[in-house]
């Protein structure tokens, strides 16, 4: 685990004034929790984002960075599937028009290009800090409608394998990650993992407040981080 | 100047004081003697037979209750363990201050008016008593509370209750609360090994408590009352490792502290309150109860019950329709009724009348009759308890139909002696429940009965609802430690 890393990444958003990280600080900070992550990298200039995309590989997905949007794929501000470089183009321009017309003020401190990862189910993961009991994970069905849903489950760190077990099988839609209507089987033993690994991790990293990695696309063999946002402690 | 520096006690030896004192000094104790010996500390610990050495303090008298009475603590020659301050609160922090000095190992503050009177005064006096003590090796309970109630040391808040030790601790904010819980318990036959109010906790408090309580071979069940937590992840993981070894029951009230606040992300808005105590009663396998009246029958079931394999119940009682009713609430509460094995339904056949129409599919219905428990009734609870589908024997009474239908009295004694002998044989954990009806002497009788059986070491219930709701979460606290730990 670098603990330089998370330190200075905290750092730099404090000095800056900011309690959420961006989604490349919060994937860094993440993956050192041995999650494994969609690598997200920051382009800014349009140059610079063609060059980034055929370094990953097509097909990628480009989205927004901008302190000043939370809910990036409300506004326009994320673009899926873009398979060449003229598509690049398209994308860029497409996301600053809409960034431009949807939050004028916005600060767009340039765009992000990540793999477009293979679909998956979709689950949440989150964490907060509870008032009596500090930091609390919690487990769900991902995307979009989380909110909407609110079939989630929750934990007290710190977690045991039986916790992550019983916190994954405790919601509805569980039979949807057991092969549901032939659906495929999600590796429920491997999310148990990255539960036990972010209690651990949580537990020494007390200036992570709060997070969402959502979604999550979870496979038969492991599972990745798609999108995260953490959330720091204000004043430590 | 050669100074020690003094190690400080751990939570094993400062228990081991709070319950067992060798020497107790009481501040306010009063001169009238009347007036202490009915409702004063002194009179409290001399009529709960208190062993130890007895200081009552009170610079205005020489003698209180027949014992030397001090003018301050310092005066008191020999060392103090234990000190009980009742005094207006203004003079609070000065006494600990001196407790602090004479090297009394604890201090329960009785007096009231400090922090949990909201007020800018009550706290400040709350302050200076937290900085008395902070830095020594004096600990102190309360203040606002009533204390410490163990039988085995000699220490009670209370003149009513048991002087009789049991297998119950207890632990509470809440002082009339815990008061009428003990009392009431005690009625039901049930006793304490140790119980304490503790009020403000601002010094010990329900961590320190369950975290002794869990190693205690005196207790076999822990009871608490909890309203807010000081160290919530310490009182997490004591509780968690409570319950490894023995049930926890825990009536959380007011839970209004957790929760998020503010939410930035998905995650915080949607943690409430309700979903985080739901995680820790289902992480630590804590008994979670609503009430009083539930936290004594999840007691009767903790202690009572041999430990539980599973929850299919064999149901043995007359009626067909009060039947019907228990298997419902049976399976409402997560309990199984499963149908008797075609072998078992053979022998109860010939144990029930031919023509009667009595079933014998689960429930069994078998005479409860005019001669109480029959040799019939107990050779079919035997029979029951030995399908091996069944984990348990759960007999349902409704005693009020043999008063006043055959005006049969005193069926006490009959009733209890013929359960415990049946009870010596019994392969499998019986319940009793009792059907209530409307005749004050027969309500009185079923008291009685209970609290006999009780006793005896049958768990016993004075409704069938509360009979399969404190036996469905006893099985699923078994349940728990089987998943998690076996």
């Amino acid at each position: 685990m670098n603990n330089d890393l998370i330190k200075g990444i905290v750092n730099r958003a404090k000095e800056e004034n900011r309690t959420l990280l961006t989604e490349i600080e919060s994937k860094q900070v993440i993956a050192q929790a041995g999650l494994s992550v969609v690598e997200t990298k920051l382009a800014l200039t349009q140059q610079e984002a063609i060059a980034l995309s055929k370094n990953i590989g097509f097909p990628v997905v480009m989205k927004v960075i901008s302190p000043d949007i939370v809910h990036k794929s409300d506004g326009g501000g994320v673009v899926l599937n873009i398979k060449n470089e003229e598509e690049v183009v398209a994308a860029w321009n497409s996301i600053h028009a809409a960034a431009r017309g949807r939050f004028p003020k916005a600060n767009i401190l340039g765009i992000s290009v990540q793999k477009m990862a293979k679909p998956g189910t979709e689950v949440i993961i989150g964490m907060f800090t509870d008032r009596q009991f500090g930091p609390v994970l919690m487990f769900g069905l991902g995307g979009v409608l989380v909110e909407l849903l609110k079939d989630v489950s929750f934990r007290i760190v710190p977690l045991t394998t039986f916790d992550a077990r019983t916190m994954i099988r405790n919601i509805k839609g569980y039979p949807l990650l057991n092969g549901y209507r032939g659906r495929d089987v999600v590796n429920t033993e491997y999310l148990e993992k990255w539960l036990v690994s972010l209690s651990d991790f949580v537990k020494i990293h007390p200036e992570i407040k709060e997070f969402d990695l959502n979604p999550i696309f979870a496979y038969n063999d492991g599972a990745v981080v798609v999108d995260a946002r953490v959330i720091i402690e204000s004043k430590i | 100047m050669v100074t020690k520096t003094p190690v400080s006690p751990s939570n094993q030896q400062v228990m081991e004081v709070v319950f067992h004192p060798k020497s107790v000094a009481v501040f306010g104790a009063s001169r009238d003697t009347k007036k202490e010996s009915s409702s004063g500390w002194v009179g409290r610990l001399v009529h709960f037979g208190y062993k130890g050495k007895l200081y009552p303090i009170n610079p205005g008298a020489s003698e209180i209750m027949g014992l030397k009475a001090y003018p301050s603590i310092k005066a008191i020659p020999d060392e103090v363990d234990y000190a009980i301050v009742n005094l207006p609160r203004e003079m609070v922090p000065g006494v600990v201050q001196d407790c602090v000095e004479k090297g009394v190992k604890v201090v329960h503050v009785y007096s009231a008016g400090f922090a949990e009177t909201g007020t800018e005064e009550g706290k400040k006096l709350q302050d200076q008593v937290k900085k008395a003590i902070t830095g020594s090796n004096t600990r102190l309970i309360g203040p606002n509370c009533i204390g410490v109630y163990c039988p085995s040391g000699g220490l009670t808040f209370s003149m009513d209750s048991s002087k009789e030790a049991g297998e119950i601790a207890f632990f509470t904010q809440t002082g009339t609360g815990g008061r009428q819980l003990v009392s009431r318990a005690n009625a039901r036959g049930l006793r304490f090994s140790k119980v304490v109010s503790y009020g403000n906790a601002l010094d010990l408090g329900v961590e320190d408590f369950v975290e002794y309580s869990a190693t205690d071979n005196e207790t076999k069940v822990i009871l608490l009352y909890v309203e807010g937590l000081k160290d919530g992840s310490r009182f997490f993981e004591a509780i968690r490792r409570a319950t490894k070894v023995k049930p926890v029951i825990v009536l959380a009230a007011g839970l209004t502290e957790s929760g998020a606040g503010a939410a930035a992300s998905h995650t915080a808005s949607l943690a409430g309150n309700q979903q985080v105590w739901r995680a820790f009663f289902e992480q630590t396998g804590a008994i979670q109860v609503e009430d009083f009246d539930e936290a004594i029958e999840q007691l009767v079931a903790s202690l009572k019950i041999p430990k539980l394999t599973g929850n299919k119940v064999g149901l043995v009682g007359r009626g067909g329709g009060l039947g019907v009713i228990t298997s419902d609430m049976c399976e409402r509460n997560g309990l199984k009724v499963p149908r008797f094995t075609q072998e078992i339904q053979k022998i109860l056949a010939t144990l029930t009348a031919a023509d009667s129409g009595s079933t014998i599919t689960n429930p069994a219905e078998i005479g409860f009759g005019r001669e109480g428990v029959s040799k019939t009734y107990a050779e079919g609870l035997r029979v029951v308890a030995s399908d091996p589908q069944i984990d348990f024997v759960l007999t349902f009474l409704y005693p009020e139909m043999y008063v006043v239908e055959f005006g049969i009295t005193n069926w006490v004694d009959g009733l209890v002696n013929a359960f415990l002998e049946v009870n010596k044989t019994m392969p499998k954990p019986m319940v009793v429940a009792f059907v209530q009806g409307q005749n004050a002497d027969v309500f009185k009788d079923i008291g009685l009965a209970g609290e006999h059986l009780l006793r005896g070491g049958i768990a016993c219930f004075p409704t069938i609802q509360a009979a399969t709701k404190a036996v469905a979460k006893l099985v699923n606290y078994y349940r728990f430690i089987e998943a998690n730990y076996e």
